[in-house]
């Protein structure tokens, strides 16, 4: 937990063991499951009997429906009648019943019968046998034939998976932001100070001589102290003994000592003197703050495409709109990254509050925005001012020392927490309500920075900005994630597969975020291959959606491979180039679906096979990378 | 943060969930029903738009047919939601109503401006407590000879909250169930908060009961300090750093011998 660099060599997993980091994790993630559990039990206690009823009176009302609509072509088809034409004469019937079962889907099939009950015209999903809504033709008070509707429970249906799909949703996010918050907690509370100090103590007895820095506070004080004074005396022998090295390798000009020399130096080739750590540490941001702030910017995500294709309507142009508003607010995000690194370091917390006051803003003026050019700045603008808040926060004083949790988590958690949250906003007051609440919520986190976090600035503090060296086959494999996620759960689902529908998109995009912390609960989370495994689990879950397989299986393959790229990645995934890999993913995805709009007709491609394509391509890639790298 | 905090924690997550299932539900429940509702009237305009321009086929002027009133007349028969049903000429001026007085009077200017912004030819107004929706009438070239429209309950078309207090109030054994669940977890302290604020747990790694500090004197390789992982790190960088010192000091003993041959 303390180091989060390099392969999982003794010495980290001996640090994993004194952190019990992989104990609380379990321990949160089987929390987590059993609340998830308990709630599913009574939200979905709730969804079969507590709305049992009003459920059935929606089918009740379908009916009644469909009666007025079996009424009205009754009366049509009389008008006809009227004019003197033998009701087994009229012509055009069968299409005019086709226009009606189009127009209307409270009915699923309609038929016109004559007094003997006989079919004079059907519609072809009539079948006698089925439940019918019966309406007299009438002529003069006389019936001269009667018109059958079959009536649909579509409606009711829908309204059926819709509890069902939201009872689960719900439960699924209840498990998962008490697992994160209760695992960011037990975090928080341990010292860093004295955890580095047990890394130091590792470090020693491994031989490298590092900083043996003290706590500050504590029983741990009086040792740091006397460790101190044991390991300067050696570093200054050291010093010393190298310089008379120095001294006899200038005198040895005909070089016949150094074997000798090489000889009386080999006994400390076990060791490293001269590693002092760069900082001291005094305490860290908290880590709640960015998790927060992420959450409410990412929950507008699974909002943003469809909104912006109905600005446009149903035309080529739309894709163009989608492509336009996910890229500026990938852009923006980026843009925000780099801004914090030339924010001054005073007043951070005020430039948080300011960040995500206006994100908020961008993301709930959207409520009375209806120009898809508005709607393409206020992503942008979302975008740079959240993603500038949120870098600051992170980039305060000891940020990054709680890696790998301190990047990782914060975006694994916002990524599993924000787009079912989102979406059942959505479900419960509407897309164009639910941009106002996100808004509203982006400003009261900001208002939340001004209270706490992050920290204050010392006069003489030393930011950093995390490590960006990151392998290539990692990069490649968190494009390719992105890649994946972009074009299915934040196009494909919420625009193609379920438009409107935010309940059932919930628990896709819940369910992805369940299987998100899969990889956390494996022995260890940062095998070299994973990220290649997290790339190649993203190509096949836009393959199993192509190919016509269930989304909820496709979603939950992505979701694990977005995990295993998050995971490996650790705390540096807000380094540079790993930003740079998840937005160039995100503008790939809107790219190829803005590409496809305008020349996808003439090539009979669409966006989603377009995608996969260069998910397929990018994970290639990452493999071919990891391979050479491992070679 | 604490067991109680944490407890805190776990029961508001329950019971958010289970209230928030409760609105979401009320919320899709009441969608649905709009949509059935919907369904309904668009299809009565449109049958009502449909019948009028079946009579405008016959070659009359819209003003001149009749037949319009009883269409009109017919259509709010169907829909008892339908509180005025009027056919209006495409300068905004009433031509039939089933509201006598309407006709030859301008229609509310929200209705032409909701012509203007109208998606696929149908629209929708609000007009006070009123939905107004509406629909073409076009003659046998395509061309728009007027409009069609109902007057609907705004309450019968828009999702009220109204009934999601009374489901919250159903739920409320479900929502106590969460919640005692939850407290029962939360009181459990699986994560051990309430060890780590003592410091006895052993991921607050310097708290070693009985264990003083040791002395940076001591070399003895055997020193342990009790089981804790830190302890026994502790003692290894000790152990470490007497091997160290002799290391040095043989090397430096070479090192010498090295220099004075020089």
């Amino acid at each position: 937990m303390l180091k989060s660099d390099g392969t999982a060599t003794p010495r980290t997993v001996a640090m994993r063991d004194i952190g019990r980091a992989k104990r609380s994790d379990r321990t949160a993630f089987a929390l987590g499951s059993g609340l998830s559990l308990v709630v599913a039990a009574l939200t979905l206690w709730l969804a079969a009997l507590v709305f049992h009823e009003r459920v059935r009176s929606i089918v009740m009302s379908s009916e009644d429906a469909a009666q007025t609509l079996a009424d009205a072509v009754a009366d049509d088809i009389g008008e006809a009648v009227g004019y003197g034409i033998p009701i087994e004469r009229l012509r055009g019937v069968d299409e005019f019943l086709a226009r009606v079962l189009e127009a209307d889907r409270l009915i699923s099939a309609i038929a016109i019968l004559d007094t003997a009950e006989a079919p004079l015209f059907a519609s072809r999903a009539y079948q006698p046998n089925e439940t019918q809504l019966r309406a007299a033709i009438l002529l003069d008070d006389q019936a001269v034939g009667t018109v059958v509707a079959v009536p649909s429970n579509v409606v009711g249906d829908d309204a059926r998976h819709e509890l069902f799909a939201a009872a689960v949703a719900v439960a699924l996010l209840v498990g998962i932001l008490s697992a994160v918050c209760l695992r960011i907690a037990a975090l928080e509370r341990v010292n860093l100070p004295q955890a580095r100090f047990g890394a130091s103590a590792a470090s020693v007895a491994r031989g490298v001589i590092a900083d043996f820095t003290p706590p500050m506070l504590g029983e741990a004080r009086g040792w740091g102290r006397n460790g101190a004074r044991l390991l300067e005396p050696l570093r200054r022998s050291y010093r010393s003994m190298m310089v008379l090295t120095e001294e006899v390798r200038a005198l040895d000009t005909s070089r016949l000592m150094t074997q000798r020399i090489q000889t009386a130096l080999m006994p400390l080739g076990r060791y490293v003197f001269d590693r002092p750590r760069t900082e001291r540490v005094r305490a860290a941001t908290p880590l709640w703050w960015p998790f927060a702030a992420l959450s409410a910017l990412f929950a507008a995500r699974p909002l943003v495409a469809s909104f912006a294709a109905d600005r446009v309507g149903p035309n080529e142009v739309a894709f163009v709109a989608i492509g336009a508003s996910l890229a500026a607010n990938a852009i923006g995000l980026a843009a925000g990254l780099i801004l914090a690194r030339y924010t001054p370091r005073r007043g951070r917390n005020f430039y948080c509050f300011l960040g995500m006051g206006v994100a908020g803003t961008a993301i709930g003026i959207t409520f009375v925005i209806r120009d898809p050019i508005e709607f393409v700045w206020a992503q942008f603008a979302a975008g740079l001012f959240g993603g500038w808040a949120v870098a600051i926060s992170l980039k305060a004083e000891g940020a990054w020392l709680r890696a790998p949790w301190r990047g990782g988590l914060v975006l694994l958690a916002a990524f599993a927490v924000a787009s079912p949250l989102g979406a059942l906003v959505a479900q419960s007051v509407g897309r164009r309500g639910a941009f106002l609440a996100i808004g509203i919520t982006c400003a009261v986190v900001g208002l939340l920075a001004l209270a706490g976090p992050p920290r204050r600035a010392r006069k003489n503090e030393r930011s950093r900005w995390p490590s960006a060296r990151l392998p290539w086959p990692t990069l490649l494999s968190l494009a390719a994630v992105s890649t994946a996620i972009t074009a299915l759960c934040d196009i494909a689902l919420p625009v193609f597969v379920m438009p409107d529908n935010y309940a059932v998109l919930a628990l896709m995009t819940s369910t992805a975020g369940v299987a998100a912390f899969v990889p956390l609960a494996l022995p260890s989370r940062r095998k070299p291959w994973f990220a290649a495994a997290g790339a190649a689990g993203a190509a096949i879950a836009v393959l199993v959606a192509l190919a016509g397989l269930p989304f909820l299986a496709a979603v939950t393959v992505l979701g694990t491979g977005a995990g295993f790229a998050i995971a490996s990645a650790g705390a540096r995934i807000f380094a540079p180039t790993a930003i740079a890999a998840l937005f160039s993913g995100v503008v790939i995805a809107a790219g190829t679906q803005s590409l496809v709009a305008t020349a996808g007709p003439l090539l009979n491609l669409d966006g989603l096979a377009f995608a996969a394509a260069a998910t397929c391509a990018i994970a290639l890639t990452a493999l071919a990378a990891f391979l050479a790298a491992a070679r | 943060m604490g067991r109680i905090t944490s407890t805190l924690l776990l029961a508001l997550f329950a019971v958010a969930g289970t209230v928030g299932l409760t609105v979401i539900a009320s919320q899709t429940v009441e969608r649905s029903e709009d949509i059935v509702a919907q369904a309904r009237l668009d299809f009565v305009l449109s049958r009502t738009a449909g019948s009028v321009e079946r009579n405008l086929q016959l070659g009359l002027p819209l003003p001149e047919l009749d037949q319009t009133k009883v269409i009109l007349e017919r259509a709010m028969r169907r829909a008892p939601a339908i509180l005025a049903a009027d056919v209006f000429s495409t300068d905004g001026r009433t031509i039939f109503s089933t509201d006598r007085g309407a006709v030859g009077e301008p229609v509310p200017p929200p209705w032409m401006n909701a012509i203007r912004l109208r998606h696929e030819d149908h629209w929708r107004s609000m007009d006070g407590a009123d939905v107004t929706l509406g629909q073409p009438i076009r003659n046998d070239f395509g061309q728009i000879a007027g409009w069609a429209a109902v007057v609907v309950d705004r309450n019968l078309t828009q999702n009220a909250w109204s009934d999601a207090l009374k489901l919250v109030t159903d739920a409320i054994p479900a929502i106590a169930v969460a919640l005692v669940i939850a407290a029962l977890i939360g009181l459990a302290d699986p994560m051990g908060f309430a060890r780590r604020r003592r410091g006895a747990d052993p991921a607050a790694p310097l708290a070693v009961p009985g264990h003083g500090a040791y002395s940076g004197s001591e070399t003895d390789h055997d020193v342990t300090l009790g089981s804790d992982p830190l302890a026994t790190a502790i003692s290894r960088a000790v152990a470490t750093c007497s091997d160290a010192e002799r290391d040095l000091e043989e090397a430096s003993r070479r090192m010498k011998t090295l220099d004075a041959e020089v």
